[in-house]
């Protein structure tokens, strides 16, 4: 009985194929939204969490500006991505994390602005002063060369990311040079290619280059601002409270104002999870508007269309239809329009799919759950909009519904 | 024994001012195996008359026995089952679903009954041989002739084999070939020991049958039965016995 009213309900669909298609398309465009909008968020957290584990388990890092807090039972809240856009720690900081114990390396990230240029080429890339131990304390690796080099600080020295090296080098570029804010930069390391890919809480480093803290201090008339101190530890067991020193110490050093973040990897997973799964929300929610829509249309649509066929349920009574038949019979066009309509709208999602993960890099993730889940809530809208419609035909008297034309 | 017994049966339509009486006080009794024509003027409550036997509308009034049950008790989907298993209809507009083929409209009483895809087929098929669609099976209505489109809803009245087969003006829109064939089939239907019902405005399709009523403003004009001898004048005897 059912195959027999799905066979119907595709029939009447391809009797009427324009209809049909109209009353699809907003559930269409609101299924494919709320796909796209799902896939893409995920992958947003997909990409995060591939970049942070390229860090390792045992990286601390110390953010400037306060962008999350803690609870009294140490657990973070309060998760404010604003305040980290200006540089907050200090020299003395960066000095202060190193001397904690446990802590075996760290580095500092000084942002420099200046252009990097080969020739008439321009980059575009960030330029970052550090350390000697930043390759180290991010867990990243030297593909040519080596890294920078404290002795060679004032000998303007530069470490180029994996995309610079092949937008500038076609991939190579050891011993070659660059210009950077108009001085000559020798390249003496080319770094692997990171998992960074600039999204979530830490630059593209695969597009940024790498120079000493004195040229740095050169290139930004003396004196540097650090946005972001890691660090490495050997004592994975106590981080917590090697977290916990840290932070005593900095909020001493900045006079109680507690204007930095610090946090370990898993923390930091934690941070942008928050963040994601709100962003998903409210984003999630214009397409949750588009689909109540959808079912709208297709309720409305399907009133007229039960209208249109007056006749046929008064010929269908006639030999032998019950009104339970007739109202399973137009509850189930309503359905299998509503599920082909989320079918088509999957496919939209999956070809804009493509596109975003072409144009940004993030690639869109897709679960079994959230197809499942998107074939359910395709039902059910379905199931919802067409009953009071499928009630309508269903109670239609059927010597009066002969009649119509 | 009576098959189908109406008494003192009253159908109003609308409330108050509007109403119309369709049918007046009409008592009728149907044995099993007649063949009984019902003629009259429009509105005269022929349809009504045929739709409350077909269970298709209730009587505002009065009894309806069918095989000896009472109707009015009889409600939703019983009377579903009641019309699917007793009654077969046939209507002067066809009434065919224009969007499936012919086999498949004459099974579809069949899909309410819950049979099989293949049994309803089957059987289906077979029917439209008997009445000489064969070969159109799988034509859609559009693409038939009245006559054979008609013969289709004959097959599909027949699917359930009922004992009642109810016609309203099944020859109306065809012309006298494909009319003969529709009154060879209802006659076909009848020798089997079925009883049939039918509408007409014609005089000569209606001496085809036992027994024509005449129907004027809801009420029964006359009931004679039909004497049919080849040849001679035509002599209708009442239903008292009198001879005219």
């Amino acid at each position: 009985m059912l195959w027999v009213n799905i066979k119907l309900a595709l029939a009447s669909l391809k009797s009427a194929k324009l209809r049909s298609f109209l009353t699809m398309v907003a559930v269409i465009i609101g299924v494919a939204a709320f796909t796209i909008i799902t896939t893409t968020v995920e992958g947003l957290r997909a990409s995060f969490a591939e970049q942070i584990n390229s860090y390792g388990g045992n990286l601390i890092a110390v953010n400037s500006g306060k962008i999350f807090d803690r609870d009294e039972s140490g657990d973070i809240t309060d998760i404010n991505f604003a305040a980290g856009l200006t540089p907050t720690l200090t020299e003395q900081d960066f000095l202060d994390v190193v001397d904690t114990e446990g802590i075996v390396v760290a580095a500092p990230m000084s942002p420099v602005s200046g252009i990097v240029r080969r020739g008439e080429t321009e980059t575009g890339s960030l330029i970052i002063a550090t350390n000697q131990n930043w390759a180290e304390a991010l867990n990243q690796k030297v593909k040519d060369g080596v890294f920078l080099r404290d002795e060679d600080g004032d000998k303007k020295t530069v470490v180029v990311g994996a995309d610079v090296s092949s937008d500038l080098f076609g991939g190579g570029g050891l011993g070659s040079t660059l210009t950077i804010g108009g001085q000559s930069f020798v390249v003496v390391g080319v770094l692997s290619k990171s998992e960074s890919s600039g999204l979530g809480l830490g630059p593209d480093l695969n597009n940024a280059v790498f120079i000493s803290l004195e040229s740095g201090k050169e290139l930004s008339g003396g004196s540097l601002l650090i946005s972001e101190i890691d660090a490495q530890t050997a004592d994975p067991e106590n981080i917590q409270s090697i977290v916990g020193t840290i932070e005593q110490k900095l909020l001493e050093n900045h006079s109680g104002e507690q204007n930095f973040a610090v946090a370990t990897q898993e923390e930091l997973t934690k941070v942008f999870n928050g963040f994601i799964d709100i962003l998903k929300l409210a984003s999630q929610a214009i397409s949750y508007i588009m689909l109540f829509v959808g079912g709208i249309v297709i309720l409305l649509i399907m009133l007229i269309t039960v209208g249109e066929r007056t006749r046929e349920i008064g010929i269908r009574k006639s030999i032998g239809a019950t009104s339970s038949n007739i109202m399973t019979q137009f509850l189930t066009e309503s359905v299998v329009i509503t599920l082909i309509g989320s079918l088509i709208g999957l496919a939209v999602a999956y070809l804009v799919g493509l596109l975003v993960a072409a144009q940004t890099g993030i690639t869109p993730v897709y679960s079994a759950i959230t197809l499942v889940l998107i074939v359910v809530i395709g039902t059910i809208i379905g199931g919802l909009a067409g009953l009071y419609p499928a009630y309508q035909a269903a109670k239609k008297d059927p010597v009066e519904a002969l009649r119509h034309s | 024994m009576s098959v189908i017994s109406l008494q003192d049966v009253t159908k109003i339509f609308g409330k108050g001012e509007a109403s119309t009486m369709a049918l007046d006080d009409v008592s009728l009794d149907v044995d099993k195996g007649e063949f009984v024509a019902i003629m009259g003027p429009s509105g005269s409550g022929k349809s009504t008359l045929m739709n409350v036997i077909g269970l298709l509308d209730r009587p505002t009034a009065g009894e309806y026995l069918l095989d000896g049950e009472d109707t009015s008790k009889v409600k939703g989907k019983a009377r579903a089952r009641i019309r699917r298993e007793k009654i077969g209809f046939i209507f002067q507009s066809f009434n065919l679903l224009s969007r499936i083929s012919a086999v498949e409209n004459v099974s579809l009483p069949l899909v309410y009954k819950g049979a099989s895809h293949v049994e309803r087929l089957e059987k289906a098929a077979k029917l439209m041989e008997h009445v000489g669609l064969g070969d159109r099976q799988y034509y859609m209505p559009n693409q038939l002739s009245g006559g054979q489109a008609q013969r289709v809803a004959v097959a599909r009245a027949l699917i359930n084999e009922p004992s009642i087969v109810l016609a309203d003006e099944p020859t109306g829109n065809l012309d006298s070939v494909a009319s003969d064939n529709i009154m060879q089939l209802l006659k076909e239907i009848h020798n089997e020991g079925n009883t049939i019902i039918m509408i007409t405005h014609n005089p000569d399709l209606a001496k085809q049958s036992d027994r024509i009523i005449t129907m004027v403003d809801g009420r029964i004009d006359s009931d004679k039965k039909v004497t049919k001898k080849p040849g001679s004048k035509l002599k209708a005897k009442s239903k008292k016995g009198r001879t005219k």
